[in-house]
């Protein structure tokens, strides 16, 4: 009655299955066909110094409430519990967007559904980080260095860049945007971009020769010491000069609407950016930015229609959807991991919040995803709960993993996720295996 | 030696007036009286209308048909003043300091901490921040602002709200799991359910009530595990109606205040502040003792961390943060700032000092987490704020910010030298950075002229703001 196995669940449910609920989408291993405005399968790079895709990490700071992204519809899955622990909070199930017969879709998600009907949204409900840790900061900080303990100082983004061959000239291959990010922190290649266009040297007079004077007097006095941290920057900073003010620029394409309002302005101003960045074929391998809309809702969680939570679910959906729009078939080569550092508690508390959870919803989007939900539902029964929270039934780094291996063709998997025990047997293969670039 | 040390690590960077003033008093004097000076409490650092000796009721008639953000434009207008000015930099420092350890976010519209920051500002950190590390826990703890940010003034006992709970354990005292787990985070939530809020924004403002009907009416029990094994526990006995709750509180900040873990912590943090990014243990582990020797007192710590064999011999520099590159950099140039804030439209100073805060990514007032600011070189430095430093460094040279004065020609040397070279030497020496002859040479060659130069032959004037941009933007004005 309560919940399945999880160390002998046969690798063909990798699906979320009843309580692992399946999706209707294609069957394992079979290529759904390419919805309009996604390109083919058979989508010829022009980029040829890169192996494998863009991998766009967002990180969503702050705890995001994953009961209501990926919502439980019956009795089956929880829904009568749901309600019961969160009287004012719980999303209504019959409100959501069906995604299985067991599960719907927050509704004011709807834009996300463009993705979803193309079968490149994979939606990992209850993912997380392994060890019962609450703590914002150290969570965040052992999933961006991708560990479930310690501390190694690099993120796990840049161990991937530099654990893998980048064949052709140098270009930029990583950014955090609009700050840095740990994930890409310890990275020789990463260049922190508050925004492209105002990545310039500001505020001298002789800008004559856009201002390749004073860049000149930088770059001779910042020569000695090249090791020091000051230093360091300035040399990449004076190189991605360059690369950033030389790459074309575009606007949004295929009539993609980021938000210029509201709470997704920020991120979609930076998923813009980046969009405009892959366009314009700079060697981008990887990205870090985050979406800090104020997730940690332990008060004014709100109702679901105009509530905070349901602001900001929506303007995650935005972003996320105006991304796919603009990069149309480029998507193709594009993967994108959305990620938290836990959910929220199961029930509601005094202030009509939620406090620090466990498990949350993960979303790996891109054109070599397969759509989907993936994962074992731990249910929502008193004997389910983990201490209040969701069971984390999926490790973060598993995700992380087929994403490394099957669409970053990663060259060190024990060097990206150090203490990752691989195990075939739990891995979701949501990814598609990247086609052998001609 | 340890002058040199000292002036950079206690000041914003030093004027003439204090070198002087090390000089002939000595280090160990001029460390005392820096002891001695409490933060600024004046007002009259802004002129216009401002809020800082406001209560909550009139800063809310104040702001709040106003842009979320113009609460912390004032405040930051008035830190970086003070910060450049108050003969106490030390203290100011320490607000400093404690601002980002005890951050809170007023960015938001919806839980009012905007209107309650400034407050938090005067009587919370500047009033305690070199006193007694117990006192200043216990009046963030009753803090408005606080209460609001982190949901305390929601948490009943039938639902307590952890927020607060987990953060004064982790941020505000022992650091992340360091000897309590989750259940004592529900115990602590229970133990400060009730501490909330009374009055009406708009009317009579709002002040810290304790409320024994939302108090959690059960027996509560913490239980901290120290490094060495030792286990410490708190605990308060059944309280019907709630009544004593409000005791158990109090009771609890001051033993969390008192434990060794705290100690730790704190002294992990104020090393990492004035000594290095990566504290040397024997330092930690000493100033922690004399942290729980004084009673929690913060001057006694200072003073033995500033003085330590540990500090003297320290070579690995520290990164100035945003604000301190800011006010180091008004201070070398002496730059005035002109005063006049206005709640109603940006002046140009506020808007200036906020913008570039922003930029250098130190927004103050406005980070969204609890945890504030890291104090790691490695988030100060990125490719997109070292652009951003150096046009700052750009600005001041050559008087291009808003609202500020900066008179370029008054830090030439008199009387002028000969040659060009020697200038730049000079500039370089008042903004204390150490310059080689290849520095020169690349400074000189910017203005298109070969070192030896006579002054006389070159068009110094048109460069000299670039000249001091250049030096500002020198890797060693980077570090303090």
């Amino acid at each position: 009655m309560s919940h399945r196995c999880t160390t002998c669940t046969p690798p063909e449910r990798k699906r979320l299955s009843r309580r692992a609920v399946l999706k209707g989408v294609g069957a394992v291993g079979t290529v759904a066909v390419a919805a309009p405005g996604w390109g083919s399968m058979a989508f010829a790079s022009n980029n040829a110094t890169r192996v494998g895709d863009v991998v766009v990490n967002i990180f969503l700071r702050g705890g995001m409430d994953g009961l209501s992204v990926v919502v439980p519809r019956n009795e089956a899955t929880g829904a009568d519990h749901l309600a019961a622990a969160r009287p004012t909070l719980a999303v209504d199930p019959a409100s959501v967007i069906p995604l299985t017969e067991d599960f719907g879709l927050h509704p004011m998600m709807a834009p996300l559904m463009n993705v979803w009907n193309t079968d490149r949204l994979a939606l990992i409900p209850a993912a997380g980080f392994p060890d019962n840790d609450r703590s914002h900061f150290a969570v965040q900080r052992k999933m961006d260095e991708g560990l479930d303990n310690g501390v190694v100082g690099s993120g796990w983004l840049a161990r991937h860049l530099d654990n893998t061959v980048s064949p052709g000239p140098d270009g930029l291959r990583a950014v955090s945007l609009p700050n840095g990010q740990r994930s890409l922190s310890g990275s020789s290649v990463a260049v922190t971009l508050r925004s492209t266009d105002t990545f310039r040297v500001d505020g001298f007079r002789n800008n004559g020769d856009s201002g390749a004077m004073v860049r000149a007097a930088l770059q001779d006095l910042h020569a000695v010491d090249p090791g020091s941290v000051v230093n360091s920057r300035a040399h990449e900073a004076l190189v991605a000069l360059d690369v950033v003010n030389n790459a074309p620029t575009s606007d949004p394409a295929n009539a993609a609407v980021y938000p210029t309002g509201g709470r997704g302005r920020n991120t979609g101003r930076v998923l813009a950016e980046v969009a405009e960045l892959i366009r314009a074929d700079v060697g981008l391998e990887a990205v870090a930015t985050e979406a800090n809309f104020g997730w940690d809702l332990h008060d004014n969680f709100g109702n679901q229609t105009d509530g905070r939570q349901a602001q900001n679910l929506n303007a995650l959906a935005e972003v996320l959807a105006a991304f796919a729009q603009d990069l149309g078939s480029d998507m193709d080569r594009v993967t994108v991991v959305v990620m938290t550092e836990f959910g929220r508690t199961f029930r509601q508390n005094g202030g009509a919040g939620v406090d620090h959870g466990r498990a949350s919803t993960m979303f790996v989007m891109g054109g070599g995803i397969r759509g989907g939900l993936y994962g074992d539902w731990p249910g929502l029964a008193p004997d389910d709960i983990d201490r209040n929270g969701l069971r984390v039934t999926v490790d973060y780094r598993t995700v992380l993993a087929d994403v490394l291996q099957h669409r970053l063709v990663t060259g060190n998997m024990g060097a990206v996720l150090p203490g990752f025990v691989d195990d075939p047997d739990r891995r979701l293969n949501l990814a598609l295996p990247l086609a052998v670039n001609a | 030696m340890h002058r040199v040390q000292l002036l950079s690590k206690v000041t914003y960077g030093p004027t003439a007036a204090e070198v002087e003033q090390v000089a002939s008093l000595g280090p160990v004097a001029f460390l005392d009286r820096q002891l001695s000076i409490p933060p600024a409490d004046t007002t009259d650092v802004l002129t216009g209308t401002h809020s800082l000796d406001a209560d909550i009721a009139t800063r809310y008639q104040l702001y709040n048909r106003q842009n979320n953000d113009r609460p912390a434009k004032e405040l930051r207008h008035a830190a970086v003043i003070r910060a450049a000015r108050h003969e106490g930099q030390l203290a100011e420092r320490m607000v400093e300091f404690w601002t980002n350890h005890f951050s809170t976010y007023s960015g938001n519209s919806d839980k009012n901490v905007r209107y309650a920051a400034a407050s938090d500002d005067r009587d919370v950190i500047r009033a305690h921040a070199m006193g007694r590390f117990a006192d200043l826990l216990l009046a963030s703890a009753r803090s408005v602002s606080m209460l609001l940010y982190l949901d305390n003034h929601r948490s009943t006992g039938n639902r307590p709200n952890q927020n607060y709970a987990r953060e004064i354990m982790e941020l505000h005292t022992m650091g992340a799991s360091n000897g309590y787990d989750e259940d004592d985070v529900e115990q602590v939530a229970r133990i400060f359910t009730g501490w909330g809020l009374a009055g009406e924004l708009d009317t009579d403002g709002l002040r810290f009530d304790y409320r024994p009907d939302r108090h959690f009416t059960g027996a509560c029990e913490v239980t901290i595990v120290h490094p060495d094994g030792s286990v410490d526990t708190f605990s308060t006995p059944e309280r019907p109606g709630g009544v004593g709750g409000e005791q158990d509180g109090i009771d609890f900040v001051n033993w969390l205040a008192r434990r060794p873990n705290t100690a730790n912590y704190l002294a992990t943090k104020l090393v990492r502040r004035f000594v290095a990014d990566d504290p040397p243990p024997s330092l930690v582990a000493s100033a922690a003792e004399v942290y729980l020797a004084n009673d929690t007192a913060i001057v006694p710590v200072l003073r033995h961390i500033l003085t330590s064999r540990e500090f003297i011999a320290s070579q690995a520099p520290k990164v100035k943060s945003p604000f301190e590159l800011l006010v180091s950099m008004v201070r070398a140039t002496g730059a005035t700032i002109d005063p006049e804030f206005s709640n109603e439209n940006d002046r140009p100073a506020a808007r200036t000092i906020s913008d570039h805060l922003s930029r250098l990514g130190q927004s103050m007032w406005a980070w969204p987490t609890p945890d504030g600011f890291p104090d790691d070189r490695n988030f100060w430095i990125t490719t997109s704020t070292t652009l951003r430093r150096w046009e700052l460094a750009g600005r001041f040279g050559n008087d291009n910010l808003n609202g500020f004065t900066i008179d370029a020609a008054a830090l030439l040397p008199d009387p002028m030298p000969e040659t060009i070279d020697l200038v730049v030497r000079a500039l370089a020496a008042r903004f204390g950075i150490p310059i080689t002859q290849t520095d020169v040479a690349a400074i000189t060659e910017f203005l298109g002229v070969a070192t030896d130069t006579p002054v006389a032959d070159v068009a110094l004037m048109q460069g000299l703001g670039d000249v001091i941009g250049l030096l500002l933007s020198f890797p060693a004005n980077q570090y303090r």
